[in-house]
């Protein structure tokens, strides 16, 4: 059985590397004593496979994990038991059986929504208008795309606004495009070497006939 | 400068992407213990990073004791890496705990794990990034009590002016007497000067602020009798459970897989090792408690490897039995059993055959000296047929790569027993060579790793002395002249390194302004070779008036006092004495198990030997 996992990386996980993470969820399938495949030969490996890597400090809300099991399970029964195994920045959200066949996580995602809080008074203006310059759309373009429209070039605009003197950001890009660039070249823009920007991702897209699904639903 | 807020986490969230690793600072790992409130808390301070600290045993182990203490909280700290160090310096920010965030200085107890004589300056340096005074004598009435363990307290004097209390010996059962006494200190406001006294009445605490330091060697107490300090031993080691749910790194550690201990203590008595003598006599754990554990552990933690560790663990005298139980326990295809500390022989090389995934490894064995007559100085009591033989029987057996540890510094070695390391090594490729043909001998790797002696405390060489640098160069120089063959690698340790451990080893009350200067000076994990300094250590000990070689390089008298005498490790003076001199003549001393007791002195009263099959050693030792 293909089962796909919907899980957070949240709180202290923020800080670990995509390798980590891959171990991590490892473990607690083995905690949760889950007949995981392995694969044949000399070093044989449990048959995980996570979605797009993400850096160490960006925390994600929806980060997703292809698991292969030597048996069917109930996918709420599988959820159950993994979060109670799991540590605390890492809940299982949802857990789908998949068809088999399906393109791996890895090649099947193609853009990720992320959420920037901007620790720094600076109007949304300002930011709208470094990420015109940094994402080649002009600023009407960035205005109409609508939540479930794939035609965002190098990145677009889905929210923006300045609760509380900071600014949040929430953005759409191409799985491809560097997250730690764009962050490094809106810094750039800003003014803002050294201030804090705190960076979640909070959705991935695959497409399927045509309009941009959540993963599990693929 | 303007700070975010007053927030610790928030804090956090601004540093800790400036910084190597962030997971080594922000805790939330699985098995971690959170408590919100507490009567005593406590933090186990690792002086090295995280990575390091995670894969030692004796963190988890205690770790887990407190914390089932409903009364007491238990945190861990880690060595910040300069760069984080760097960052908590700048934000005026002090080192804290990974559970809790909590700042050093809010504990009631810091404890330190002293492995290693070159992770001294990290003490310094996060006692100070605590906000606490460095000396334990200037610190204030509330501040908490910093206390030492490890197998380097066995010489407490060099760390005696920052530690307030120093803990001997094995911890399990000593660190919850501490505690008591902590606990009902704080809650009869008896003071600090009362509870270091009250301490001081438990077995194996040496409280150095109690004594008269100044004075000569050995240490007295106030009516002139010398002190001792028992160390503390657990005599049932075989009914001890080993820790049942050990904290998970996210990060990749040293020892990333279950460590279970198989057996404290060894009976080979090999010369130059201070953990043989401090952890006798030998107590071997019982097949099914470490194949219970071990499966405990793996449902609790999700490791699929299993170490089976300690000083020599193809000496448990049921080790195929523990093989063949531990593994069993899991169906997992990615199951392994490792044997970290072979003995040189072929029945380690059969054992470590039957384990699957050992071959993808390299196998290490630990001749030590090159010439039977060195290695009967040293007790290591290998013939050459044993190395050679060993080492053929593994690269028949599909090795493809064995490493051997030597060591060069020992005492009475000449140039001839050097370049015999070499002739060795050849020795064992034209073995192979003329068994696996000139063909399969191609791909073999032999890693020679060659370390410098350092004399230990407590050992029957506590009064042999170390080489200077100049000589031991020489000797590597020498060695590597010699070994020619494409087939071998040589590794050997920076001798500056070996020197300044070598004084830290042997030094005494006099190392404490030399530690604290290199401290000021920058020094920090010395242990590593990227960070030491040399030079910077050099100027400590000039600054500090102390001259290195005759700490670390001269030899000592037989009947001289020393400065760890106040330590009693179970081991008399006398036998370490007469160890000695049948060093100096070359004469061995026959094992444990053997069936003679050599009456090293550590059996006595019900201290004894535990074996798993039967006693095989003489039980009218005492």
């Amino acid at each position: 059985m293909k089962a796909r996992l919907k899980f957070t990386k949240a709180g202290d996980c923020r800080w670990l590397s995509h390798l980590d993470l891959t171990r991590a969820l490892n473990r607690a399938c083995r905690r949760a004593g889950l007949p995981v495949k392995y694969s044949e030969g000399f070093s044989p490996h449990p048959r995980l496979a996570l979605s797009p890597a993400l850096p160490v400090g960006v925390g994600s809300l929806a980060e997703y994990a292809d698991l292969l099991l030597e048996e069917e399970m109930d996918t709420q029964a599988l959820k159950e038991l993994l979060n109670s195994v799991t540590p605390k920045g890492m809940e299982i959200l949802g857990a789908a059986s998949m068809p088999t066949g399906i393109p791996a996580l890895s090649a099947a995602v193609i853009y990720a929504d992320y959420r920037l809080e901007i620790f720094k008074e600076v109007s949304p203006e300002a930011v709208s208008g470094a990420l015109t310059d940094l994402s080649g759309l002009t600023e009407s373009e960035i205005k109409d795309t609508k939540e479930d429209d794939f035609k965002v070039g190098k990145g677009s605009v889905l929210k923006l606004s300045a609760p509380d003197r900071h600014v949040e950001l929430e953005y759409r890009m191409p799985i491809g495009r560097r997250l730690n660039q764009m962050v490094a070249d809106l810094r750039e823009s800003l003014g803002l070497p050294g201030e804090t920007i705190i960076v979640d991702r909070t959705a991935q897209w695959v497409l399927l006939n045509g309009r941009l699904v959540d993963p599990l639903s693929a | 400068m303007a700070v975010l807020s007053l927030d610790f986490e928030e804090e956090l969230l601004r540093i800790l992407p400036n910084v190597r690793k962030p997971a080594r600072y922000s805790g939330g790992e699985w098995n971690q213990v959170v408590k919100s409130s507490s009567l005593i808390k406590t933090v186990l301070a690792f002086p090295d990073v995280y990575e390091v600290g995670m894969s030692n045993i004796g963190l988890q182990i205690l770790y887990e004791i407190i914390n089932r203490n409903p009364d007491y909280t238990c945190e861990r700290a880690f060595a910040p890496w300069p760069d984080m160090e760097a960052e908590l310096r700048k934000n005026h920010l002090s080192l804290f705990s990974l559970e809790n965030k909590r700042p050093l200085k809010d504990f009631d107890v810091i404890g330190f794990s002293l492995q290693y004589e070159l992770n001294f300056s990290n003490v310094l340096n996060m006692i100070d990034l605590s906000g606490l005074a460095l000396i334990s004598e200037e610190r204030a009435e509330d501040d908490p009590l910093i206390i030492a363990g490890g197998p380097t307290v066995f010489n407490p004097e060099p760390m005696a002016d920052f530690i307030d209390a120093f803990i001997v010996g094995e911890g399990e059962e000593v660190i919850v007497e501490v505690l008591a006494a902590v606990a009902a200190a704080k809650d009869l406001k008896i003071g600090r000067r009362a509870l270091l006294r009250e301490l001081s009445r438990i077995e194996g605490v040496y409280i150095p602020c109690l004594y008269d330091r100044r004075a000569g060697y050995p240490l007295r107490d106030a009516e002139g009798e010398p002190v001792r300090i028992k160390k503390r031993l657990i005599k049932d080691f075989d009914r001890l459970a080993p820790p049942r749910s050990p904290v998970m790194p996210y990060l990749e550690t040293i020892h990333d897989r279950c460590v279970i201990e198989v057996m404290r203590g060894c009976t080979r008595g090999c010369r130059f090792c201070q953990a043989g003598i401090v952890y006798r006599p030998t107590r071997e754990r019982p097949v099914e408690a470490i194949a219970a554990a071990a499966a405990r552990q793996i449902d609790d933690t999700g490791y699929d490897e299993l170490s089976l560790s300690s000083l020599s663990t193809s000496d448990h005298s049921e080790i195929v039995k523990l093989l063949e139980a531990t593994t069993s326990i899991s169906a997992s295809p990615g199951w392994r059993v490792s044997l970290p500390s072979l003995r040189t022989d072929m029945f380690s090389v059969d054992l470590a055959s039957s384990l699957s995934g050992m071959k993808k490894t390299g196998l290490t064995f630990a001749p030590e000296a090159g010439t039977a007559r060195l290695r009967r100085v040293i007790n290591k009591g290998l013939t050459e047929e044993d190395i050679i033989g060993t080492a053929l029987k593994a690269f028949e057996g599909g090795w493809q790569r064995i490493k051997l540890y030597f060591m060069i510094g020992l005492p009475t070695e000449t140039d001839e027993d050097v370049v015999a390391i070499a002739a060795l090594v050849e020795k064992i490729l034209a073995e192979v060579e003329d068994c696996l043909g000139r063909k399969s001998a191609k791909r073999i790797k032999i890693t020679v790793s060659v370390s410098s002696f350092i004399p230990k405390s407590h050992s029957p060489f506590q009064w042999a002395r170390a080489l200077t640098p100049a000589q031991i160069r020489d000797r590597q120089r020498l060695l590597r002249d010699h070994l020619s063959s494409r087939r071998t690698e040589l590794k050997w340790h920076d001798a500056g390194s070996s020197h300044i451990e070598a004084a830290l080893a042997r030094g005494g009350r006099e190392m404490g302004p030399v530690i604290a200067r290199a401290f000021e000076l920058g020094a920090r994990f010395d242990g590593w070779s990227d960070s030491f300094d040399y030079d910077l250590w050099l100027d400590a000990f000039r600054q500090a008036g102390v001259d290195i070689a005759t700490v670390a390089n001269d030899a000592r008298d037989v009947d001289a006092a020393l400065p760890w005498d106040h330590i009693d490790s179970g081991v008399t003076k006398r036998w370490l004495t007469a160890e000695y001199r049948a060093a100096l003549d070359g004469v061995e001393t026959s094992d444990c198990r053997q069936g003679t007791c050599s009456q090293c002195g550590v059996c006595r009263g019900d201290i004894r030997l535990v074996f798993q099959s039967g006693v095989v050693g003489d039980e009218s030792a005492s």
